[in-house]
């Protein structure tokens, strides 16, 4: 593995590649930044500027654009509580929530630090463990990947605030909306209303920037323009106390991330959720979860690297694509004459262990980039509200439309802007909907494909033990709360009773 | 007067009908024994409609509570943030803009559009000087076509008048 790994950096450390490097960072940190564009259209968008370069030069770039893209989108979900991506819905959650509260600086500084040690990590796991986990991987059919969604559901049924009732009403809906279209299993038009632009479904993009960034700007003026927030240079620092209170949600976040993001079909996006799901369940600070907390930030953030690196193990060693991004850097490989598959890291160890190298490479850029940025991006939230919402407004307009260059998704985002600024008004949950049309889509796709496996029966579940096991730790994550909150409380009877009869002999 | 929660819940519980209804027009289970086309619309819908049901229920208990927030309570909630008196009515004014700028994205050209909404939004909306309100307007449009146009080659619709702006 070292002399692997030596060749590695050989291969990503000549000028060149790191200058490439520096420029993928760079390009993919200010696409994230912009809300509705992500990783997955940068890479698309930049892929034919690399055509002229070689193949391990141009991998190294376009792989800078994807995590660059990830940071980026981290800035925007704290500073104005719009996700770049799907991934970093959850880091909006508590990171806005501690950019009103002044702390804009640590959240994106420990989003950086967080990234950076999952990163590393997971290298150092992608080397070890890549061909091994990539067969283990493939033993991931439907039946695994939907026992993974149900999982899915139940650790996100905590990330609904207060009630998790209404949580869950908010995730139904999401799932509800997620079957707008045409049903890919059957060719059935769901909803369409006759409408031809609501045949591929609704953007999911122009959903979470409706819900997120104008619903957001709704609520806001509605309450009143918020002053400026102003701090002070030490409170835009990382203290001791946000270092300690982090290292376990980063390591938790990381082994998260790296889990999930290895199995094709999804996974990485849900790591994040999962991640915060279960930081929230695990944490001695749960009950600062959705009001600033800052592991709320480390966990979602660190899974999503960890996730994003992880993503490669399926797309190097199987040719099957991660996520959506590595569908795309798939495609980059085809156009330049690469067979993703076992015996890549055989034929080609310069390309596949240059390409890793440059993944720890790429990320200590970000974060020498973006640690003393932190502070930089927190003032902007010294611009007064009413020069800062209306570029707000046409940077989210724009990004809704750039996504598949549709003015329909603009329409699409203003209506879910109104639906947001109603949710904000009832007091309902906003990402348990977003989650729900994520997870939803997913939910549908295995669901139906298990059942075709089973020619309609889901016996076929318990022929599977990776599925019956994932299932299996689902129920023990919904029964085992509720019966330990039932104990406590009858604990807390008991003793309350006790302590009434005592005062009453007392008194005797 | 029900409180904007309850017509919350009623609208979603319509909305949940609705797609449970849907669903089942659309076919449960496939001939072959498969999950058809309505078996997710109508499971979430049922969902949504019991839920939505079971949330009603709790408002009409509650004495007083559960009227979902009113802008007057959130601004006292958070006084000290507030330099502004609340003006619900600008987000309404806000939401019409929207909605003017996305119908006049065919018209004039999407950045144009815009242009005119940072510029309206600044000058009107937020009662800065017409002046500053041009400026950032041009300065919104000028950085959003550098970014977009030129630098990630997005291809912005230019209107009925085509590469005239």
């Amino acid at each position: 593995m070292w002399d692997n790994l030596s060749l590695g950096f050989s291969t990503a450390l000549t000028p060149e590649n790191l200058l490439l490097c520096f420029i993928g960072v760079l390009a993919g940190t200010i696409i994230g930044l912009l809300p509705g564009l992500g990783a997955t259209t940068g890479v698309a968008v930049l892929l034919p500027l690399t055509f002229t370069l070689d193949p391990v030069s141009a991998l190294i770039m376009l792989a800078g654009i994807y995590y660059g893209a990830q940071y980026g989108g981290t800035i925007t979900s704290v500073l104005i509580s719009t996700p770049g991506e799907p991934n970093s819905i959850m880091t909006t959650l508590d990171g806005y929530q501690m950019a009103r509260r002044g702390r804009a600086g640590p959240a994106l500084a420990i989003a950086a630090v967080g990234s950076f040690f999952a990163a590393i990590v997971s290298l150092i796991l992608l080397a070890l463990v890549a061909p091994p986990l990539a067969q283990i991987a493939l033993k991931f059919g439907p039946p695994e990947q939907l026992a993974l969604v149900v999982l899915g559901f139940v650790i996100i049924s905590t990330v609904s605030g207060d009630s998790q009732i209404k949580g869950l009403l908010m995730t139904a809906c999401g799932v509800l909306l997620a079957t707008v279209g045409i049903d890919s299993a059957t060719g059935t038009t769901r909803f369409t209303f006759g409408q031809l632009d609501l045949l591929s479904g609704i953007s999911l993009i122009a959903v979470v920037v409706g819900l997120f960034a104008l619903g957001e700007v709704l609520a806001q003026l509605s309450i009143g323009e918020a002053k400026p927030i102003r701090t002070r240079l030490r409170e835009m620092l990382l203290s001791k106390e946000d270092l300690r209170r982090s290292r376990a949600p980063i390591m938790r976040g990381t082994g998260v991330g790296f889990a999930f993001g290895a199995l094709p079909g999804g996974g990485s996006t849900l790591a994040s959720f999962i991640a915060y799901g279960l930081e929230k369940r695990v944490s001695p600070n749960r009950a600062e979860f959705g009001k600033g907390a800052i592991e709320g930030v480390a966990a979602p953030e660190s899974a999503n690297n960890a996730a994003a690196n992880a993503n490669f193990i399926p797309t190097l060693v199987l040719g099957i694509p991660g996520g959506a991004t590595t569908a795309v850097l798939l495609g980059a490989f085809t156009l330049y004459g690469i067979t993703p598959g076992p015996l890549l890291f055989e034929q080609q160890p310069t390309l596949v262990w240059g390409l890793l190298a440059s993944f720890f490479i790429g990320n200590v850029i970000l974060l020498v980039l973006n640690l003393p940025m932190a502070p930089v991006f927190a003032q902007l939230l010294r611009l007064p509200y009413g020069y800062l919402y209306p570029l707000i407004l046409c940077s989210s307009l724009l990004g809704a439309f750039a996504e598949e260059n549709a003015i329909f998704d603009v329409w699409v985002a203003i209506a879910f802007g109104i639906v947001g600024y109603f949710i904000f008004r009832v007091g309902l949950p906003v990402a348990p909907l977003v989650i729900g049309m994520v997870l939803g889509a997913l939910f549908e796709k295995t669901l139906v494909q298990t059942s075709s496996m089973g020619s309609g029966s889901f016996g076929i579940l318990l022929d599977r033990p990776i599925a019956l096991g994932i299932l299996a730790v689902a129920a023990l994550l919904l029964v085992v709360p509720a019966v330990l909150a039932r104990r406590r409380r009858l604990r807390v009877a008991h003793t309350s009773l006790v302590s009434s009869e005592s005062k009453k002999d007392t008194h005797v | 007067m029900p409180s904007g929660e309850l017509i919350a819940y009623a609208v979603l519980t319509a909305v949940g009908v609705y797609a449970t209804v849907n669903g089942v027009s659309y076919r449960l289970v496939e001939p072959s024994g498969a999950v058809g086309p309505g078996m997710m619309p109508a499971a979430s819908g049922v969902v949504i409609v019991g839920l939505s049901l079971i949330l009603m229920v709790r408002v009409l208990r509650s004495s007083g509570a559960g009227r979902g927030v009113t802008a007057e309570e959130l601004a006292a909630a958070s006084e000290d943030d507030v330099i502004d008196p609340p003006r619900e009515h600008r987000a309404w004014v806000v939401i019409g803009l929207m909605v003017v700028t996305a119908l006049l994205m065919n018209v004039l050209g999407l950045l144009p559009a815009l242009g005119i909404l940072v510029v309206v939004v600044v000058g009107f909306v937020e009662r800065r000087s017409w002046t500053r309100a041009v400026a950032v307007g041009l300065i919104t449009v000028v950085v959003l076509y550098l970014v977009f146009d030129q630098l990630l080659g997005v291809p912005l619709p230019t209107g009925l008048l085509g590469g005239v702006i």
